[in-house]
């Protein structure tokens, strides 16, 4: 199956074409849009003997005090996740320098040199991050994916030379000085060479059986492991743990499926040189909170039509606003929310909860919730979500933006939305591509002889509530929370009224778009303005409230989420 | 139905579902480059095409080639209703 409509790549000569202007505003702006962030985000100002930022906003601060923290900066959604090597701000630090130092080399060097360098970059910081051996072992997993797809066709020895002193090493960090650790690295180097030039160069090289499975089971490596790990929990108790270089490996699990269905309709040049591939996966853009969206950007046709396909300071230049737009959300999130509650609480009497689990957990002790509390704490829950997601995702976008891939955006102002089709290609523009790719296409055109509104619904409900969970879900909140049965049960089988929920109301809103006949564009300032703020409002409230059903706590059972849901309904049992 | 004809439902189906409605589309618009928003819009365009023209259209079938412009759509329905243009 072949859609690719927006996947054209960007022949080299209209890359270059785009990479030719050299404009200092935009480093310009580019630095100083940098230190803003390293002196609200992190104790550089301090550690230069500047005055911290809660002394420098010292009216702001009286007001906005859940805005700062203890050290006096802004206690920042934006963090590296599950470094142990360094404070928050020094990992936001280390993240900043990284950026920066390959943004310079992606924005003067010549073409050829650029996406090398970005992977060089992200090496580099995911080493001093993580730790060696952590940067080992992500790059010998994508070698060895790699070497998979491309090594029978390009038969490049440097990969199968580098995949066993890389897993040599990320198991027993060498030194060098050890004449045996040395010989491990030589023999392990040349164990993993004989193997891929035997094995894997000529055994995966044709069209056979095995190497057909081989190829399309490997980009599914991380559902694979999700779904063996959790047998392994149900029949002998065991919980599978993993390094952080695998688990970040195992993170790109959207990223791994996109690339290989562009693999396999073709989109990919078989020979590809190894420093296309890794610039798909490791690009410093995807260290920020790596558990974040992780499927921004996925894929090789999409990045490959997405690169210096218009001028680079343009793009640069839309990155650094989204930059800036995340900054806003970064600084003034937190105070947002948590005047709404402060405001909902003393003028209106109303308790009202920031988060859907807090109402829960209070609900299941016994306390009675009324109707305007279950509405207005469902909406300040996804309140919560969007500020996070607009500031975390900007950021990301932005970064992918600042290396010259123009990268929709996968939040892109969601209030607008007026049906629930709308608001998840506004929430969550990435995702829902990943789902189309992955399950809605196929069924869409396997079902081509069926009435319309069965191929679409069908489309529609296998992508969401099949989809969603166990291809979407599943793998990013087991591999952070555990892949265990309990947390699979949990987080994911007992949310189900969740999906059901979703996917009826965006087969139902779909449905209703491809029938009606558009005569006005919403938000049009007329007399339908009025529906317009109607229908975003519903739209927002029922995506709001069905989440309470995913928010699934440990000592509450489905019912109390049923009656919950109808509580905010006006239906009380 | 000759290729004015085509060329005037696709425009008008683009106009209506299109991000900016209001804006006409030409027949060397580029839709690649603003038009086909997302994944679900190429869905719609297929229906479209389907019900109005009675294609059969294969995954294959939809590619930069083919979904390039009014112009290039309207030739590769016609090719799929086997009517020379």
């Amino acid at each position: 199956m072949r859609i690719r409509l927006r996947g054209t790549a960007i022949a080299p000569e209209q890359q270059r074409a785009n990479d030719r202007a050299f404009r200092p505003a935009t480093l310009f702006t580019f630095f100083a849009l940098v230190l803003a962030y390293a002196y609200l985000l992190t104790h550089l100002g301090t550690d230069l003997g500047l005055p911290a930022p809660a002394q420098v906003f010292r009216y702001p601060a009286q007001w906005m005090s859940y805005t700062f923290d203890a050290d006096g900066n802004i206690d920042s959604q934006l963090y590296v996740d599950s470094v142990t090597r360094f404070d928050l701000d020094d990992a936001r630090l280390i993240l900043l320098g990284v950026i920066s130092a390959a943004f310079v080399c992606s924005y003067l060097f010549p073409l050829q040199y650029k996406q090398p360098a970005l992977v060089f970059w992200f090496l580099v910081g995911f080493a001093a991050l993580y730790g060696l051996p952590d940067a080992a072992l992500l790059l010998a997993a994508h070698l060895s994916v790699y070497l998979c797809l491309h090594g029978p066709f390009r038969r490049s020895n440097l990969p199968a030379l580098l995949v066993g002193p890389l897993i040599f090493w990320s198991q027993q960090p060498a030194d060098l000085s050890v004449p045996s650790q040395i010989l491990g690295l030589i023999l392990s180097g040349l164990m993993s060479l004989t193997v891929c030039r035997t094995l894997v160069f000529h055994g995966l090289g044709g069209d056979g059986v095995l190497s057909g499975w081989v190829r399309r089971l490997i980009p599914h490596i991380a559902m694979l492991t999700v779904y063996a790990g959790i047998a392994a929990n149900v029949r002998n108790g065991s919980v599978w743990t993993f390094g952080f270089g695998l688990l970040f490996f195992l993170f790109q699990w959207a990223r791994l499926i996109v690339y290989a269905i562009d693999y396999h309709e073709g989109s990919v040049p078989r020979d590809l040189r190894i420093w296309d591939y890794l610039s798909v996966f490791l690009s410093p853009a995807t260290i920020a909170n790596h558990h974040y969206a992780p499927y921004v950007a996925q894929g090789y046709s999409y990045l490959a039509s997405k690169y210096l396909c218009r001028d680079k300071n343009a793009i640069i230049a839309d990155g650094l606003r989204l930059w800036a737009i995340a900054l806003m959300y970064l600084v003034f999130g937190n105070w947002a929310v948590e005047g709404v509650v402060r405001y909902a609480q003393e003028s209106w009497q109303l308790p009202v909860y920031a988060y859907i689990s807090q109402m829960i957990d209070d609900y299941v002790q016994g306390t009675p919730m009324s109707t305007p509390t279950v509405l207005l704490s469902t909406l300040l829950d996804q309140i919560n979500v969007f500020l996070l997601w607009g500031a975390v995702l900007h950021f990301k976008v932005g970064t992918w933006r600042v290396f010259a891939y123009d990268v929709d955006p996968q939040y892109n102002r969601p209030w607008l939305a007026t049906n629930l089709a709308t608001l998840w290609g506004r929430f969550a523009f990435h995702y829902r591509e990943f789902l189309v790719r992955v399950l809605y296409y196929p069924v869409f055109f396997r079902c081509a002889k069926q009435p319309v509104v069965v191929r679409v619904s069908a489309a529609i409900m296998i992508a969401t509530v099949l989809g969603n969970p166990f291809w979407g879900h599943a793998p990013a909140k087991l591999l952070y929370d555990g892949v265990t049965w309990p947390n699979f049960f949990q987080l994911i089988l007992r949310a189900w009224p969740y999906y059901v929920l979703l996917g009826l109301g965006i087969t139902l809103s779909q449905l209703y778009l491809m029938k009606r006949v558009r005569t006005r564009k919403p938000w049009t300032r007329d007399k339908r303005l009025g529906l317009d703020i109607l229908c975003c409002y519903l739209t927002f409230q029922y995506f709001s409230l069905i989440h309470i059903f995913i928010r699934t706590r440990a000592d509450s059972v489905l019912m109390d989420h049923v009656r919950l849901f109808l509580i905010g309904l006006g239906i009380h049992l | 139905m000759d290729r004015s004809q085509i060329i005037a439902h696709i425009k008008n189906f683009l106009q209506q579902t299109a991000p900016s409605p209001g804006i006409a589309v030409t027949e060397d618009t580029s839709l690649l480059d603003g038009w086909f928003i997302d994944s679900l819009g190429i869905v719609q365009t297929v229906i479209f095409l389907e019900q109005t023209f009675g294609c059969e259209i294969r995954p294959a079938d939809i590619n930069a080639e083919n979904f390039d412009t009014v112009d290039t759509l309207a030739a590769y329905v016609m090719n799929q209703r086997g009517e020379s243009c």
